[in-house]
């Protein structure tokens, strides 16, 4: 499945729900989960979740009385595509940067910090 | 606006000579001198960028003196000695009005340049918070949080400072002037190593580096036309980078030395492994960070560099005194000495049709410098200098004395005038 959108915030905080629990999911649990965080009404998450549902992040099954949801996309897959934005996002600017970074490899190519590793290598020996 | 628009210009320009300057200077002796204090030195470079105008210190050595002022001396000098005296006004005039909305347009554009650059730097900084906070695990590591207290506690930190993991980030870093914030990478760390990691991110914290950060989009946003301020923020964090690492390695053997350093690497491998299209390549390559490997290894002592920055601070204060603006005579009252009011009429010239513009009468308060009872000398700002503009002036003392003086005076473009009350 590919991801093609990020996840609004109300939807990625359900999902972060969804991944830390082994499925099947139900609203309930989510409920719970959330409980502390957020006062969300029980037709919210349902309706979220609905909507998880037709980005395709979750599939969901009817066992008699209790409907149940599964995830679709992992949490690696998910965390990967926001990676690639949030990369692509600071990567290339070093105007804004009001944060200390150990190291700052924005400025950098890949074969310089090949280069720069082999570097490394040859000086440890 | 002219003031303003001559005096960022000149800032700008002389501090990128004094930033080159120091940049091949560096280059040459970064090895001897403590990494600490070509740091400061940038530091203070990025603060006179930030703050363009210096307080003023009597006379400048230079005054500036733009091309048109120069141009309009010419003709009228040359014009008053072939007799042509009736049509110097109307050239005159026609200059500064062209003048006047030029001025008044390069100040909007640069004014828009530095907004945008303001809130782009701020709504990039938001989204980043906002994308990493999403993210942020707490750490529930027992044996972590009781190593970052203690190192904390070493440091004489007693500020509240979180704590995270973030596995959107490729290296540790803090973030937040108000609300700081420690983030780590997933990259699988020794304890050894995230303990000097730790250390090295709250020397950040404790030496306020945020707020230089934060100083360099300031200087950026109001030098944004000068293409050399785009090369401050690499060299300003490489400094503050090696400074860091110099401090936390300070006496250190070189066991401690080579646990920074596999960190190091291993923060540099994580990095390699991103593919990004577009990269900044620019000025900064893999060299800087070959300096940076080395001297974490390097043991032997460094000089202090203290006297460089004595030799480096009154040259940058001094970039106000030697092109200075005159704005601050006329606009800064004196509040003990008493004030002088002095009226600025135009010579009417003798094609009407033209004098529109000429023809408006000025009074303004001007600082005077030397005082005695019953003379002074007044500077008109240089800017407010037209040629052939005379100047009757009154007196005022604050006390309510007015002394009226009925002498004239024509602009000789010395900026000086001397009213003698009568």
């Amino acid at each position: 499945m590919k991801i093609t959108k990020k996840l609004p915030d109300a939807e990625f905080k359900i999902m972060k729900v969804v991944w830390k629990n082994t499925p099947p999911i139900t609203t309930s649990i989510v409920m719970k989960q959330l409980e502390e965080q957020e006062e969300w009404k029980l037709q919210t998450i349902i309706s979220l979740m609905l909507r998880l549902i037709e980005r395709n992040f979750l599939r969901t099954e009817k066992i008699g009385k209790e409907r149940t949801y599964y995830p679709l996309i992992t949490k690696e897959e998910y965390l990967k595509f926001e990676t690639n934005i949030f990369i692509k996002q600071y990567h290339d600017n070093s105007l804004v940067s009001v944060v200390n970074a150990f190291f700052d490899g924005r400025k950098f190519k890949d074969s310089d910090l090949t280069q720069l590793l082999d570097w490394v290598k040859r000086k440890r020996l | 606006m002219e003031i303003f628009i001559t005096t960022l210009v000149s800032c700008s320009i002389f501090m990128t000579i004094i930033g080159m300057i120091i940049m091949s200077i560096t280059f040459l002796i970064k090895e001897k001198y403590k990494a600490k204090w070509f740091y400061y030195i940038w530091v203070f470079i990025v603060l006179g960028l930030a703050i363009p105008f210096r307080p003023y210190w009597g006379k400048f050595l230079i005054n500036i003196t733009n091309k048109s002022d120069m141009l309009i001396q010419l003709v009228n000098g040359y014009k008053n000695n072939l007799g042509i005296v009736n049509n110097t006004q109307m050239v005159t005039t026609k200059i500064y009005q062209i003048n006047s909305h030029l001025y008044l347009f390069i100040f909007i554009a640069w004014l828009i340049g530095a907004i945008i650059i303001i809130i782009y730097s701020l709504l990039k900084h938001m989204n980043f918070l906002f994308i990493i906070k999403r993210w942020n695990e707490p750490i529930k590591n027992k044996e972590e949080i009781n190593m970052f207290k203690s190192i904390k506690k070493e440091l004489g930190i007693l500020s509240h400072i979180k704590l995270y993991m973030c596995p959107l980030i490729k290296s540790p870093m803090i973030i937040g002037i108000i609300n700081s914030t420690i983030l780590l990478p997933p990259i699988d760390y020794t304890t050894p190593e995230i303990a000097l990691i730790l250390k090295h991110e709250l020397v950040h914290f404790k030496r306020k580096d945020l707020w230089v950060k934060i100083l360099v989009i300031f200087a950026i946003a109001i030098h944004w036309f000068n293409p050399f301020i785009y090369l401050l923020p690499s060299i300003v964090s490489r400094h503050c980078e090696l400074s860091c690492d110099e401090k936390i390695l300070h006496k250190k053997d070189i066991k401690v030395r080579l646990i920074y350093f596999d960190a190091l690497v291993k923060t540099i491998k994580s990095q390699s492994k991103i593919k990004t299209s577009l990269s900044y390549n620019f000025f900064e390559r893999s060299k800087g960070m070959e300096h940076r490997l080395l001297s974490i290894l390097n043991t032997k002592q460094k000089k202090n560099g203290r006297y460089i920055i004595l030799i480096l601070l009154p040259i940058i204060l001094s970039t106000g005194v030697l092109v200075g603006c005159d704005k601050n005579i006329s606009t800064v009252q004196p509040t003990r000495e008493p004030n002088k009011t002095i009226s600025n009429t135009q010579p009417k010239s003798k094609n009407d049709s033209k004098t529109d513009f000429y023809s408006k009468s000025i009074s303004k308060t001007y600082k005077s410098f030397v005082d005695f009872q019953k003379e002074a000398i007044i500077e008109i700002p240089y800017s407010e200098q037209k040629y052939g503009d005379t100047y009757s002036g009154t007196l005022k003392f604050e006390e309510g004395k007015v002394i009226h003086t009925t002498n004239k005076f024509v602009v000789t473009y010395q900026g000086i005038i001397k009213i003698k009350a009568q």
